[in-house]
């Protein structure tokens, strides 16, 4: 009755647990041919690549299908360094100035962080010099010497807030937008309300540091209350880059080739009686992509395809740049190849593994600046010269910032802070080389343009042309949004 | 935080509560079906009466009588045994099964299978799962360490006992939310309330205040949802735009549960009976005794020891001034209400000699309930009056010379002095002292002469250095309102702070001495206190509830947390302490229940470590064989001693659950916002729904708790409410074809899907409350319906009128669910445990996945091959780590509530289909399984593994492409015969026949 080829592509059940749009999703249930949904998928425009079979059946619909967005967008794809643990702001981008000389000395400010609320602390004076770079003549400490030299492509935000100064919840704003567990990730949204344009590799990738996962593991990457289609793959640097990807040890290629064209017998011979039910077509689909799929992901982390200036330029030459290099050039692979959004983490496990310097701070952001300078300033010039940047938005952050003074009574270790820090965003029309919001002299909160981690998505969302205040998903009787029931604006000073 | 049990008194009398009452302004809201009562609907014509099995049917063809559809032909007898199977226990049919079935001609054969399979315990497995999938189950609390929730399981385990027992629900819903408020509490009902407790948990959020309004939130949404099919999500903030439910009427229902105490790491409820607390209790018993006997021994070895080296001991520095000699003890164990006159009358349990010559606890060989007498001589330098003090918790009484000197006989003890004259020289003493069962004990006795007030001389190894306030109230500064954060420090100005005596609290809180009431969520104390000398060894007499710091001097000398219920003795590493003035401070905080503050400072003088003279005197003991076999057996019974002490008999009857903390008042939060208090409101039920539903008059008067709960409770689970029972049929319904009469099952408002056959859900919600609640013999009525035995065949004219198949004129195909998938492989490979119940298991799971977490040494367990192959309801669900087979065949989002499931079809699944370790292992056994028991031709093995996956007869064409496909491999890529069955058991459950459903 229907044309398979017509269908083609990997589809899905009708039954989002959610319910994308309470007209007719709100909980269907589990009826193969109760996906009538196209025609009130349309209502909001950007389902309208959705299939609708011939002879009122009514096929599949793949999650991940391309999708219009709302709007003639300005990035194509996203590239999220996430430093999980928070990076110190004042010791890398925001530059205080009145702090130096200031060293063990007593203050009177007001901080909130895991040890707690406190009103006053001894000043840990920044541990590195500032200089200035750049045509822009922007700020960067001596922790980023590669990163400085990119400052003109780079737009500063020096003045976020967010929800929380503990890690389990803030991790969880950053990465979805709410302090709460089981929200979709903004990936998640990213892949919900664009889908993905290469179907041989998933939409949304994230590559984790060697120690481990951050904490709370995959809630960081959940899809939440959307369908599992839509959370993050976790993509290895090295080896096999998707779990299952290899066949058994025993099995090549040629022996798999004749099991899937005998399951395709099979399968085929089972459809015969069922054709009205796309669930089934869609499946045995999903085996020829799932074949594809094993030869297209290794070639796009087989970084020996590169030329070795390119390797030299992310770090791949050296021990201590190497890992955080390989994950950064595999970032730019992905994103050549049609993965919409892209997170990568430096830091894992537990305290000095990441950037949460609550004991030595020098050692710990010497560390980790180290270990990342200079492939996160290769990605940057490498999307640059080959003419990717534009499209492609590049983000640099943490869950949040640090205080001004010591968490404790000896040391330079300092505690979370979220009432003030810095992120990073350049590429996918962004301005470049300006830097906009203020924390105060010492740098323990924003004061002048405070921005919420809610800004920072909206700016996400609308650079990929979607509405951060209309891409809703209903679920427990409401219109949820990724900002947030009150909405959000995206951030107009730094958007060309 | 702990409240008194009290007796749980009941107030409910339901013929009270049933008081109908009506208020005009929301009758138009009212009249939405929803809303209405419950009717017994007619029967409406039908044409075709042979096709009619029970009226469900006469419902369905009605509907596709007008619609002038035909209904779908009858499903085969294989299709139907596979349906049966999958949608009653979630598991495929044994070939033999399908045979004997296909081949009986009994005509009630369908109807045994069925109630063969609702009798079969393998049916609360899979229907106990639909239920955790509503109720957001998961035993992790999620966000930084995603702490196991103790015992969640045994939730888990009554749930899928109740469906096997066919417990009636209303019973189900009134034990889950009011388990621990029934007339009847067992610990069935008690673990029942552990649905309180499966959402998710920040234990450090940012926001305290609104972390308790987002689990009351969680409840509410997750009861209304899944009981009452009302979505409650928007009220929070503001009316519902769509249903008649407003702003108060959330706050109102949300009264219900405030009373819930917060959840914490040790939420946890003992349930178990008296004969395994007896038991637990012995085992405990004899393993203590083991401990005290060996302490008792080593007592006594030190002393021993302390004589024999007592030459050098007179040497040693620090040495301490006695002006006791020749001091015994024995010692007694027993349960006293006060002193005991005649301890001369009682059996000691040990007795022996102390070196040291100062009264003293350490031949202690325990800390509770018992009794020493101390008998030897004073030396008196000089004819004098003397007067004796006294400081004990617990009783004591002194004698010198023959004479009673003082008596404090009360179990609490306290401060106690007594004068006498005596004559100088060696005069007889005895010391008699006892503690109670809750009390730690402590000792101190000190003297002085007339001549010399205020010099004292320590008599005990233990002196007080600032009273706590159980026999005396000692004076604080205190203060309720946040103070600057150097509040502790030595020179804080407290002088605007208050005055009070302690201790600090309420007056219900146990074992407490309450002088000053404090009643606010956090108090800051501080005290100066003088010293003339600094002790070695210093601790604290505390009482606390909830979490306390200790500052002395500005230094932190000891943060708990938690709660205690009777004073305790703290030792102090660094005491902080100083010569002249010194500053205690303290700050207490409190969540819920009883609270309480009170501190006290003593210290233990310096007793010559008999370790630090075995060392000084190693040479001494080296050149004498018989002491070194001493100290030898000393350090022996030391370490076995510690050895004794180490880990605890284990007790496991503990249950995840609920308790109330009083009664709190409730306020409409504006916007949702904590900070926000609007009125105040009362427990009550959804306006719109008083009308239609049984209306509950709230016997609820201030300060009256344990009732809340109870009343939702029955108003819910009331024959009369209109909600409850279509909500649960529709669930039913909704598991057998796919999607209930009510697509949106967790919203039957209007921002739902309305009913598609409104007359069927009142019909099947009326039988259902007709048949006491009770859910097995439901699903027999629907699964003897015509309407269910239909084949799943598509008819081009129905697909062209009908294509969602809303009328059900033909059965919903489906995929199997996550749960349902990794079973049947198991079952197909023969490695399927069905074993019931227990703690949860950890099949393996790849490295590359465990290193998602942020430990991924610790994030899993390992559980040996028979438990890690037990149904995947019992795989441990861990909030920041899932399954990955489990997850990518769309497993319930544990968060929120998921009343229906995603279905998704990823090529990523036929990757772990494909190459996913579990898969291929388990195809490596049903290979071994084909081999041993499908005979020895290849046509034959075939056979055998094609019946158990298709669960039917294969055709010869299959057996001929499977035969090719093994042939073909042997031959071209001369692979074994075992490695080419090996693929072929892989091809076998990768069939989309194996993973759907007709």
């Amino acid at each position: 009755m229907t044309d398979l080829k017509k269908r083609g592509n990997i589809k899905i059940g009708p039954d989002y647990c959610g319910r994308t749009r309470r007209e007719f999703l709100h909980t269907l249930g589990g009826g193969f041919t109760s996906l009538a949904l196209t025609g009130l998928l349309s209502w909001d425009g950007f389902f309208s690549n959705q299939a609708v079979a011939d002879n009122s059946v009514i096929s599949y619909t793949n999650p991940l299908t391309p999708k219009d967005p709302h709007f003639t967008p300005k990035a194509k794809r996203v590239i999220f360094l996430f430093m999980y643990g928070g990076p110190s702001h004042i010791d890398t981008f925001d530059y205080k100035p009145k702090m130096y000389g200031l060293d063990g000395k007593t203050v009177k400010v007001k901080t909130s962080g895991r040890g707690g609320e406190k009103n006053e602390g001894r000043i840990v004076e920044p541990k590195w010099k500032f200089k200035q770079y750049g045509e822009s003549g922007q700020w960067v400490s001596d922790l980023f010497p590669h990163i400085a030299t990119c400052v003109d492509d780079i737009t500063f935000i020096k003045s976020m807030t967010a929800d929380s100064p503990r890690h389990g919840s803030a991790m969880l704003m950053m990465n979805s937008g709410h302090v709460l567990s089981g929200r979709p990730s903004l990936g998640s949204w990213v892949n919900y309300g664009l889908g993905s344009v290469n179907q041989n590799l998933p939409g949304y990738v994230v590559m984790l540091d060697e120690t481990g996962g951050p904490i709370s593991g995959a809630k960081n990457w959940a899809s939440g209350y959307m369908p599992a289609a839509y959370q993050g793959t976790v993509f290895k640097s090295a080896g096999t880059p998707i779990w299952d990807l290899k066949p058994v040890d025993n099995m090549n290629h040629k022996q798999q080739r004749h099991l899937l064209d005998t399951l395709y017998k099979f399968n085929s011979g089972h459809l015969a009686d069922r054709v009205d039910n796309s669930a089934l077509s869609a499946r045995i689909a999903n085996y020829e992509l799932a074949f594809k799929m094993q030869s297209t992901a290794p070639e796009a982390v087989d970084l020996d395809q590169e030329p070795d200036y390119i390797k030299k330029l992310y770090g791949l030459d050296q021990e201590r740049t190497v890992n955080f290099g390989r994950k950064c050039l595999l970032a730019r692979r992905l994103a050549e190849r049609g993965v919409r959004f892209i997170q990568v983490y430096s830091g894992g496990h537990h305290s000095d593994s990441n950037w949460d310097a609550h004991g030595d701070l020098v050692f710990n952001h010497e560390r980790h600046c180290g270990n990342t300078d200079k492939p996160i300033a290769g990605l940057l010039k490498d999307l640059k010269q080959r003419g990717m940047l534009d499209e492609t938005l590049v983000i640099w952050g943490g869950e949040f910032g640090r205080q001004p003074t010591a968490e404790y009574a000896e040391g330079t270790g300092r505690d979370h802070n979220a009432l003030g820090f810095t992120m990073w965003m350049a590429g996918g029309g962004i301005r470049s080389g300006i830097s906009i919001g203020e924390t105060d002299e010492l740098g323990s909160a924003a004061v002048e343009d405070p921005f919420h981690v809610k800004h920072l998505h909206a700016t996400v969302l609308h650079q990929l042309g979607l509405n951060p205040n209309t891409l809703t998903y209903f679920h427990g009787g409401l219109d949820q949004k990724l900002v947030g029931p009150e909405g959000a604006k995206p951030i107009r000073q730094i958007i060309t | 935080m702990r409240i008194r049990k009290s007796q749980i008194a009941v107030f409910l009398t339901i013929s009270l509560l049933l008081i109908c009452l009506a208020t005009p302004m929301l009758w138009a809201e009212a009249a939405y079906w929803a809303y209405q009562p419950v009717t017994v609907p007619d029967l409406p014509p039908v044409k075709n009466q042979e096709w009619i099995k029970n009226p469900i049917d006469t419902f369905i063809l009605n509907r596709l009588e007008e619609g002038g559809l035909l209904p779908a032909t009858p499903a085969t007898k294989s299709t139907l045994i596979r349906r049966a199977y999958y949608d009653l226990i979630g598991l495929p049919p044994l070939p033999q099964e399908v045979t004997s079935f296909v081949n009986d001609a009994d005509p009630m054969a369908y109807s045994k299978l069925l109630d063969r399979l609702l009798d079969s315990e393998q049916y609360g497995v899979k229907w106990g799962r639909h239920w955790l999938d509503l109720v957001r189950y998961a035993e992790t609390n999620g966000y930084e360490r995603d702490g196991d929730k103790a015992y969640a399981w045994r939730y888990r385990d009554y749930v899928i006992d109740a469906f096997n027992k066919d417990k009636p629900y209303d019973q189900f819903i009134r034990e889950q939310l009011a388990g621990d408020l029934l007339d009847e509490i067992t610990p069935e009902t008690i673990v029942a309330t552990g649905y309180y407790r499966l959402g998710i948990w920040d234990d450090e959020p940012a926001d305290r205040q609104l972390a308790r309004y987002d689990y009351l939130d969680d409840i509410v949404s997750t009861t209304g949802q899944v009981m009452l099919g009302i979505s409650m999500g928007c009220v929070r903030c503001h009316d519902h735009k769509a249903d008649p439910i407003s702003i108060k009427d959330y706050y109102s229902f949300l009264a219900f549960f405030n009373d819930i105490t917060p959840h914490s790491n040790d939420s946890l409820v003992d349930i178990g009976t008296i004969s395994q607390k007896q038991e637990y209790q012995i085992k405990v018993n004899q393993k203590k005794m083991a401990g005290e006997k060996l302490q008792d021994q080593i007592f006594k070895m030190e002393e021993v020891l302390r004589t024999q080296l007592r030459g050098s001991i007179s040497q040693m520095s620090d040495r301490l001034d006695t002006d006791l000699v020749d001091l015994t003890y024995r010692f007694y164990r027993d349960t006293w209400d006060q002193l005991p006159n005649n301890f001369d009358q009682l059996r000691q349990e040990a007795e022996g000699q102390i070196v040291s010559n100062q009264f003293t606890l350490r031949p202690a060989s325990r800390t509770k309930a018992i009794g020493l007498v101390f008998e030897g001589k004073l030396h008196v330098p000089a004819n004098d009056d003397y007067t004796f003090y006294i400081n004990s918790i617990g009783g004591s009484r002194l004698w010198v010379d023959g004479q009673k000197v003082t008596e404090l006989v009360q179990a609490k003890g306290g401060f106690h002095q007594g004068s006498v004259t005596l004559m100088a020289g060696y005069l007889p003493v005895r010391l008699e002292y006892f503690n109670q069962d809750e009390d730690f004990p402590s000792l101190q006795v000190y003297w002085s002469s007339s001549g010399e007030k205020g010099e004292r001389r320590y008599l005990s190894d233990a002196f007080t250095i600032l009273p706590d306030s159980r026999s005396t109230g000692q004076s604080w500064f205190y203060t309720f309102e946040l103070p600057t954060e150097d509040w502790m420090k030595v020179d804080f100005d407290d002088s605007n702070w208050e005055t009070g005596v302690g201790g600090f609290g309420t007056h219900d809180t146990p074992g407490t001495f309450v002088r000053t009431v404090w009643n606010t969520p956090k108090i800051w104390l501080r005290k100066t206190f003088k010293l003339d000398h600094i002790p070695a060894q210093v601790g604290l007499h505390l009482h606390h509830d909830e979490d306390v710091q200790v500052f002395i001097n500005g230094k932190r000398v000891t943060n708990r947390r938690g709660y205690l219920t009777s004073y305790r003795t703290v030792d102090l590493k660094e005491s902080a302490l100083k010569i002249g003035e010194n500053v205690i401070a303290v700050n207490c905080m409190q969540t819920g229940g009883g609270q309480y503050i009170d501190v006290g400072i003593f210290a233990n003088l310096m007793v010559a470590d008999l370790d630090e003279l075995l060392k000084k005197h190693k040479r001494q003991v080296e050149a004498s064989p018989d002491l070194q076999a001493q100290v030898d057996l000393y350090r022996k019974l030391k370490k076995d001693r510690d050895d004794s002490r180490k880990g605890k008999i284990p007790y496991s009857h503990m249950a995840l659950a609920v308790e109330d903390i009083g009664s709190s008042q409730t306020y409409i939060l504006r916007r949702g916002n904590p900070r926000l208090q609007g009125n105040p409101v009362e427990p009550e039920i959804p306006s719109v729904l008083r009308y239609s539903a049984p209306r509950l008059k709230l016997p609820l008067e201030k300060n009256q708790n344990k009732v809340k709960r109870r009343i939702v409770a029955e108003w819910i689970a009331n024959s009369e409410n209109p909600m409850t029972a279509r909500v649960m049929v529709n669930r039913i319904w909704q598991h057998h074809f796919g999607y209930g009469i009510v697509k949106s099952s967790n919203d039957f408002g209007k921002l739902g899907t309305q009913p598609t056959h409104l007359k069927l859900l009142d019909w099947l919600a009326h039988e259902f409350v007709n048949n006491q609640w009770r859910i097995k013999s439901l699903h027999k009525t629907i699964m003897m319906s015509n309407t269910y035995q239909m084949s799943a065949e598509a008819n081009e004219a129905a697909l062209v009128v009908d294509p969602l198949n809303n009328l059900f004129w033909r059965f919903n195909m489906r995929r199997l669910t996550a749960e349902e998938i990794r079973d049947s492989v198991l079952s197909v490979s023969g490695n399927l445990s069905r074993k019931l119940g227990g703690p949860s298991v950890f099949p393996e799971l790849p490295e590359e996945v465990l290193a998602t977490s942020s430990q991924p040494t610790r994030v899993w367990g390992k559980s040996p091959p028979e438990e890690a192959n037990r149904r995947s309801v019992y795989i441990k669900v861990k909030r920041s780590l899932l399954v990955p087979i489990l997850n990518q065949f769309d497993m319930a989002n544990t968060d929120s509530t998921c009343a229906v499931r995603f279905m998704t079809m990823v090529p990523t699944q036929s990757l772990t289909m494909l190459n996913g370790k579990f898969i291929n292992q388990q195809a490596v056994t049903f290979s071994e399984r084909i081999r041993q028991r499908g005979g020895t031709d290849l046509s034959t093995q075939i056979q055998f593994g094609l019946r158990l996956v298709l669960s039917r007869q294969p055709s010869t064409e299959e057996i001929t492409w499977a035969t090719e496909f093994v042939e073909k491999l042997m031959k071209t890529e001369q692979i074994s015969k075992k490695v080419a069955l090996d693929r072929f058991a892989l091809l076998a459950l990768n069939l989309n026949e194996f993973i759907f459903l007709d």
